[in-house]
């Protein structure tokens, strides 16, 4: 099994199996293009930390078959193993999402995006955006227009 | 050394907690604070990735009002599939819809509803069609109990085609509909190509002509007192012209009629009965229960011209035999789901031959077939002779008995003791 040189955007190189690497389409694709390589590959978009949690999925998802039905990729629960692992603080969270995102990490990417969703199951908007600390940028009447627009999926 | 260690980790979280520069201090009501990370500008993708794990109405609608990105991706997302669950919420997206001062963009977005519960009524479902220009999928539900099943009849559901020309799926529930509303559905919905109707007592004999436009793939009809002769001949001979039919499930109309309407425009659209047929060539699921009884005669040069068939359901059609088993077994290299319930002449070893034969088989439903007997004759144990559905664990064990070499001898030994 052939190893694979990775470098983060702050200068730390990981060495990872080819095959738990390619769980990256990014990395894959990169590699298909340019052969056998002795040089690390850069990853300017992400940092030690977060390539370490990334790697740590990877490894642990190596031998996952690929989900290509649209629904079961939806619908199917996080499992322990994932749970666990994305119990980190909101910062990394969004931080891995936006590296598997980067990476093209499918897998990864839902199992961040539905932790989120979760987080925002049975929430109010106000109580969304005290969560994750976003600003709320509509004006008074956009906002009293899109509570007219939607007031029939208000639940109460 | 411990003391050194810990506190560098101390240092360490303390830089990353506290020092991150957009971080926010909250001070809670009960006078602790929370830190809170600042919120990143995370591209659309993200965010429409985020909400399209977010699985109920009420938290989507959340979403719509959080800022102008979640709206954004949010808000197609609610609108498509919207749940008018009770009278309130049907009235205020009415009153919504009637309010706007030109054609709303938002009910551009509306593609599949599902319609359920006595609020539903003719008026209602009038007052809403006019919206419902990009409706692709429909399910009306008249078939539950009183609270749940929708008050719409064919008065409202005749006009429902004229407005609702994307449709490609429409399933209707408890609910007969009139002649005209076949006329309309065949007239406008030229996509529609999912048709599942569960009552029908009123057909014209151009019902199948009228939808002759419908690239129907999937048609699952059950007729009531369909006893007019000349009724059920019409429209047998327009039904085999659905040749894009791959799921065919047809309930009270005659199979014989049907088979014998289909050999006629076999043998003259190809001689020999080996070639695929022209008639429904992509049909992978066949549903004919029937009062009637398909023979042998029309029934094996059907099979042999379907081989593509994988579920097979002709519970009360009694009069095929092991015959049409044994071409099954020989022609329908994918079949893996099979009813011959209510069959009086089939038998063990023709069940045994087709096991044998077909190794896709996964489930053959033998109720009510009087001349098979389960347990030691199918190659099962005495104690399984009450069976009346093989699956896949009997199937298995009946392919390993019927493959012995002597597996003939050994099972009729153990009839016989």
């Amino acid at each position: 099994m052939s190893n694979v040189r990775l470098l983060s955007s702050d200068n730390e190189e990981f060495v990872v199996q080819k095959e738990v690497a390619e769980r990256s389409v990014l990395i894959k694709n990169m590699l298909e293009d340019v052969g056998e390589t002795d040089s690390a590959i850069p990853l300017p978009n992400v940092t030690a930390k977060v390539l370490k949690k990334v790697i740590e999925w990877c490894d642990h998802h190596s031998s996952d078959p690929v989900t290509t039905d649209e629904t079961e990729r939806r619908t199917t629960d996080i499992d322990e193993w994932d749970q666990k692992f994305m119990e980190v603080d909101q910062e990394t969270l969004f931080d891995i999402i936006l590296a598997a995102n980067y990476l093209d990490i499918k897998p990864l990417l839902d199992v961040g995006c539905k932790t989120v969703a979760n987080m925002i199951k049975g929430k109010t908007a106000e109580e969304i955006r005290k969560i994750f600390n976003i600003v709320n940028d509509f004006t008074p009447e956009e906002e009293a227009q899109i509570r007219k627009e939607n007031e029939w999926a208000e639940d109460r | 050394m411990m003391m050194v260690q810990w506190s560098w980790t101390l240092k360490v979280q303390y830089t990353e907690v506290f020092c991150h520069s957009t971080n926010t201090l909250d001070r809670q009501p009960d006078g602790s604070v929370v830190i809170v990370p600042h919120y990143r500008e995370l591209p659309n993708e993200i965010v429409s990735c985020i909400v399209d794990h977010v699985s109920t109405q009420q938290d989507l609608y959340a979403c719509t009002l959080v800022n102008k990105q979640f709206h954004e991706e949010a808000n197609p997302l609610l609108w498509y599939s919207p749940e008018l669950n009770n009278e309130t919420s049907l009235n205020r997206i009415l009153s919504y819809l009637s309010d706007a001062d030109q054609p709303s963009i938002l009910a551009q977005f509306i593609r599949k509803l599902y319609l359920k519960g006595n609020h539903w009524t003719n008026t209602y479902l009038s007052l809403l069609m006019p919206y419902l220009r990009q409706l692709q999928q429909l399910e009306i539900d008249g078939s539950g109990s009183y609270h749940d099943s929708v008050n719409i009849t064919s008065d409202s559901l005749k006009h429902l085609p004229r407005h609702c020309r994307n449709l490609e799926s429409l399933n209707i529930k408890g609910i007969d509909p009139c002649k005209s509303f076949f006329f309309e559905l065949g007239r406008h919905c030229h996509q529609l190509y999912e048709l599942y109707l569960d009552s029908c007592f009123h057909l014209s004999p151009n019902t199948f002509n009228w939808l002759a436009a419908c690239p129907l793939e999937s048609l699952h009809i059950e007729f009531k007192s369909l006893h007019n002769k000349a009724l059920s001949d019409q429209l047998v001979t327009d039904l085999i012209r659905f040749h894009l039919l791959t799921d065919l499930k047809i309930e009270g109309l005659d199979f014989q009629l049907l088979l014998t309407k289909w050999t006629s425009s076999h043998n003259n659209s190809n001689t020999t009965t080996t070639t695929p047929s022209s008639i429904w060539p992509y049909l992978t699921r066949l549903h004919l229960s029937s009062m009637s009884s398909a023979n042998d005669a029309t029934f094996i040069p059907f099979i042999k011209s379907h081989s593509q068939l994988q579920d097979l359901d002709l519970h009360g059609n009694s009069n095929f035999t092991d015959a049409a088993l044994a071409s099954m077994g020989g022609c329908l290299p994918l079949l893996t789901r099979l009813s011959v319930a209510g069959n009086a002449v089939i038998t063990h070893q023709g069940i045994r031959r087709l096991i044998r034969n077909s190794r896709r088989l996964s489930f053959i439903d033998i109720r009510c077939c009087k001349e098979i007997k389960p347990g030691p004759m199918l190659g099962l144990a005495a104690s399984e002779s009450s069976v009346v559905t093989l699956d896949q664990a009997l199937i298995n064990r009946i392919r390993q008995a019927v493959s012995r070499p002597n597996g003939q001898a050994t099972n009729a030994s153990t009839t016989s003791t």
